[in-house]
């Protein structure tokens, strides 16, 4: 492999990487955001419960 | 980079700059690839984006029944700017790579532009040229530096002949004063030889002298003033320009042509069998006359060595491109081959012989066409032909003979078995001559010859008088003669035959160089401590197919060799090649020498070799000897049942790495790393070889002790590698992920949590217990990884760690945290996390830079600064100086230095210790794991664990 592919093959795995930081803060995001909503529902199930 | 930069590099890098143009094609490609990866990066930029519709998604999925309460929870988290902020940084992140792709591209134009620079002063030179052959103005043409270099030694060497002539003699009767029993003419001899050493180079660079000033300056001092310093000047020329100037010279100074200077210059011309002047007879200044009055002289008269072949060259090219097949020039032949000179045919063949593929018919029929007739030919021509063609078949044999003599007195050796049965003994004499010829050249091919060879060693027994020569030729009694060796030693031969086969003989062959055969119990004594190690490998234990041969290559330095050569007669090279040849051991292409043992099973064997070898002081792996030598060597390994470059490979590769068994990894950042090669086969026993021989290139040691747990535990990786690979294909990342995640900590519990990711149920407990150990090893490897990715800080800096399975461990009271925290108090907590983070898939894939640099930034945290330039040996020797206890045990005794062979087979139990850091701390709990893994290895193939086998088959047959 020659030099510029070689630096495009670094670039490349450096990319991978850096994106895949940015997937886990996402999914960190929106698993946050479902446990949020899942609280809320269970709050609802129960008001309905009382009920 | 300018004309005069360009001109003072060496052809070599002239070539590199050359070559590192890229061609159109690999242009083509490295764009499609930039292409690529833009389309990669938009669609992975968009898939990205698209996550976010998840949020409606799980929305709906929940099904609140008050919809703005869903809504609050948005608002509450601000996940709507959350989300635009990460796709804004990812939109960041591809302009950035994009830039840096882009960058590349810059360079490569940077490039560019230096070598269109280059081309246009290639273009002025030219010009440059030709305007002083217009002009005759040469100032500058020629190198300042050479010409002076040639006028001060001349006249140097004048002054030494000068003393010389003081004393009434020529330099017949001065050289017979060497031999004189006078002292005093002695001292003068050694006086002047000294004096001309000093003061006069070895050799003259004439061809890029400026004539004009050299034979102005000679003109006037009679002793420079010699015809062979004018032939000199005129054959070295390339250009007729200056042989112009010369004669123009000549032709004005016509009082200084002696009889020296025509007699010389006539020569000169005579050897131009072409030249009407030199068949004329004229004396020179008539010729110079004649010279003077014909513009056209130099195309059709005077022409020198150098300007015949140039201007010969294209006719033979298109003579040779005919018989050859190749594309012709355009050029058609003025002259016939006939006119040619002899000498010029046939150092074109030669050089064609060397440089290009020509096949035994075309060999013949270039000599035929050419006429080539075995008297006009060189010995090296002679050797050519006789290797590649049928040339010498048709030799009468008397003319056969006188080829092969004088191929042989030219120091150029031939084997007897090469040569006709008939004039092998009429050769004998020059048979001997010519191996020791050859040897002086470097050249050790007799040494296959067991007669030559007998007769050649013997001399040089003679010859030498250290006792490397003496050991040398008594390791060939192993070979030739083993009823030559005292008993107790030839009883050990036998021995080891008898245990070891033709590898155990090698290996006596080896040890009687290293350690002589003077002190027989001695002898007996080392060996029987060799004995006792290569005893531990235990063939019948390995599961069946699943045996590694492994072969080390070392590349022996010029330092090292030069230290060698100290105490030896004749040096390094000859030394290891004639040990090499008893002890058959193989040898490589690369450096002043490459050590390459040959394969084995039995990595023992191997690790004995390498222990002899740096006992006899041709290389040494604590670098104390040779402080300078090459720290890398490559491993290979074979598999019977074929192992592979693949993830299970990358893995031994890498965890090696974080063993510190490839060398403590330290110091600066590197940007390159080596990977693992797939090679050919070099075979070596019966059995069939299947899969890739796996080359790691990427090997290094600082001493003995880690370079023979490398081997060991390569040893035992391999046999892993094949038992599981033949239950488990070896996957990728993320599958290869998956699969270890379930391996469970209870061996008890293997079979029935895998069982459905088996090829085949397991063959035996044997096969089951090793493919648990590889995998467990592995997944414990990858949790250790997860576990640092998570909390190095914690365990180092703050004095606790929750494990993968929730445990609390506390580290604070082995270490001192304060001191620690106080480690990395001026650095930015964020990047000590990001330069310290090893991407769990990089353990399953070629070894890579970030990899390798964030274990060297792990270490560079505890290891004391300031750091050196390089991967400080010094740094190295203090951590592998003191090896721990696992669970923050003692010191363990012994020393880096030490081989398995000094301690019974035992190497020092634990881990190299980075002062300073826990247990849990990566690269101390890759070795605690990896010491597990080998301990465990070495159980499940000791002879126990076969009969354990065995009883287990005997049971079955019972029930």
């Amino acid at each position: 492999m020659n030099y510029e592919e070689q630096e495009l093959k670094d670039s490349r795995l450096r990319f991978r990487n850096h994106m895949l930081l940015l997937w886990k803060k996402k999914h960190k995001l929106l698993l946050l955001f479902r446990s949020k909503l899942e609280e809320k529902k269970i709050q609802e199930i129960n008001q309905k419960l009382l009920r | 980079m300018n004309l005069e930069e360009f001109k003072k590099l060496t052809p070599e890098k002239r070539r590199d700059l050359e070559l590192a143009e890229k061609t159109p094609n690999e242009q083509v490609v490295f764009e499609q690839l930039k292409k690529e990866f833009g389309i990669e990066m938009q669609q992975e930029l968009e898939n990205f984006k698209n996550e976010d519709k998840k949020i409606d998604q799980i929305t709906e999925s929940i099904g609140l029944e008050n919809i703005e309460a869903a809504s609050n929870v948005k608002d509450s988290l601000g996940i709507h700017k959350e989300l635009e902020k990460l796709n804004d940084e990812a939109s960041k992140l591809i302009q950035k790579t994009k830039q840096d792709v882009g960058n590349i591209e810059v360079l490569n134009r940077k490039l560019q532009e230096k070598f269109n620079d280059i081309m246009v002063r290639s273009l002025e030179l030219e010009k440059f040229r030709s305007q002083i052959n217009g002009n005759k103005n040469y100032d500058n043409f020629y190198s300042e530096s050479d010409t002076a270099t040639l006028l001060q030694g001349l006249s140097e060497g004048a002054g030494i002949f000068q003393k010389i002539q003081d004393r009434n003699l020529n330099l017949d009767e001065f050289t017979d004063l060497g031999k004189s029993a006078n002292p005093e003419d002695q001292l003068f001899f050694n006086q002047m030889n000294a004096e001309f050493e000093e003061k006069v180079p070895n050799s003259f660079n004439f061809s890029d002298v400026d004539p004009v000033i050299v034979l102005d300056k000679i003109k006037n001092e009679s002793m420079l003033l010699k015809g062979s310093v004018i032939k000199e000047l005129i054959n070295k020329q390339k250009d007729s320009l200056p042989i112009n100037i010369i004669f123009d010279f000549l032709d004005k100074n016509k009082s200084l042509i002696n009889e020296d200077i025509l007699k010389e210059i006539s020569y000169l011309m005579d050897n131009q069998k072409d030249s009407v002047l030199a068949k004329s007879g004229l004396p020179l200044d008539q010729m110079i006359e004649i010279y003077r009055n014909d513009p056209d002289f130099k195309t059709i008269g005077f022409r020198t060595k150098k300007l015949i072949e140039e201007q010969s060259k294209p006719l033979l090219e298109y003579y040779a491109a005919d018989i050859l097949g190749t594309s012709s020039s355009k050029l058609s032949p003025t002259i016939p081959l006939n006119d040619i000179p002899g000498i010029v045919k046939i150092e074109y063949i030669d050089s064609l012989l060397h440089t290009s593929v020509i096949s035994p018919e075309q060999t013949n029929q270039l000599v035929k066409t050419f006429d080539i007739k075995p008297e006009g030919l060189s010995p090296r021509s002679l050797n050519f032909l006789f290797r590649t063609s049928a040339f010498f078949d048709y030799l009468p044999n008397a003319e056969k003979l006188n080829s092969f003599k004088k191929v042989l007195d030219s120091g150029i050796y031939i084997s007897p078995t090469e040569v006709d049965e008939e004039l092998q003994d009429v050769l004998k004499d020059s048979f001997i001559e010519a191996a020791h010829k050859s040897f002086d050249n470097g050249d050790l091919r007799f040494l296959a010859d067991t007669d030559i060879r007998k007769q050649v060693l013997t001399t040089l027994e003679n010859k030498g008088d250290t006792k490397n020569i003496k050991n040398i030729q008594e390791s060939f009694y192993v070979v030739d003669s083993p009823e030559k060796l005292p008993e107790p030693i030839l009883k050990m031969l036998e021995k080891f035959e008898d245990q070891y086969g033709s590898k155990g003989k090698d290996l006596i062959a080896l040890a009687v160089f290293t350690y002589g055969m003077e002190h027989p119990e001695n002898f007996v004594k080392q060996m029987e401590s060799i004995e006792q190690v290569l005893n531990k490998y235990n063939p019948d234990a390995i599961p069946e197919g699943a045996k590694v041969s492994m072969g080390v290559e070392y590349e022996v330095t010029l330092s090292l060799a030069n230290i060698y050569a100290d105490g030896s007669d004749f040096g390094y090279i000859k030394d290891i090649e004639m040990v090499s040849r008893s002890a058959n051991i193989g040898k490589g292409n690369d450096a002043v020498h490459e050590i390459a043992l040959k394969p084995n099973y039995n990595p023992y064997m191997m690790l004995a070799e390498m222990k002899l070898l740096q006992e006899a002081g041709f290389l040494d792996l604590n670098f104390e000897r040779y402080p300078d030598a090459a720290r890398g060597y490559h491993l290979s390994l074979v598999g019977d049942n074929g192992l592979e470059v693949n993830s299970n490979m990358f893995f031994l590769n890498n965890v090696l790495t974080m063993a510190q068994l490839t060398g403590i990894t330290a110091g600066k950042e590197v940007s390159n790393t080596k990977h693992i090669h797939s090679k050919s086969f070099e075979h070596f026993s019966d059995s069939e070889q299947r899969g890739h021989r796996c080359e790691m290139k990427g090997m290094s040691t600082d001493s003995v002790e880690q370079f023979e747990k490398a081997v060991i535990t390569s040893h035992h990786a391999g046999i892993a590698i094949q038992v599981t690979q033949k239950y488990f294909e070896a996957k990728l990342w993320p599958d290869a992920q998956e699969i270890l995640k379930k391996i469970p900590s209870d061996k008890n519990e293997f079979e029935r949590a895998m069982l459905s990711e088996m090829t085949k149920p397991f063959e035996s407990d044997q096969d089951r217990d090793i493919a648990y150990e590889w995998m467990h090893f592995q997944a414990s490897i990858m949790k250790g990884v997860e576990q640092h990715n998570e909390s190095f800080m914690d365990s180092e800096f703050n004095g606790f760690v929750l494990d993968n399975e929730g445990n609390y461990i506390d580290t604070g009271s082995h270490i001192d945290v304060m001191r620690n925290k106080k480690l990395i108090e001026s650095s930015n907590q964020e990047q000590v996390l990001q330069k310290t983070k090893i991407w769990t898939n990089e353990l399953f894939e070629s070894q890579s830079p970030i990899f390798v640099n964030a274990l060297a930034n792990i270490n560079n945290i505890f290891l004391k600064p300031p750091q050196a330039d390089d991967n400080s040996p010094v740094n190295a020797k203090a951590v592998l100086d003191t090896v721990r206890k696992e669970n923050y045990g003692g010191i363990v005794d012994g020393k880096f230095q030490e081989s398995i062979f000094d301690n019974q087979g035992e190497y020092r139990d634990g881990y190299y210790y980075v002062q300073g850091a826990s247990e849990e701390m990566i690269i101390h709990k890759t070795q605690i794991l990896l010491n597990r893994f080998n301990k465990n290895m070495e159980e499940l193939l000791s002879i126990k664990s076969v009969e354990r086998n065995q009883d287990q088959v005997n049971a079955n047959f019972s029930n």
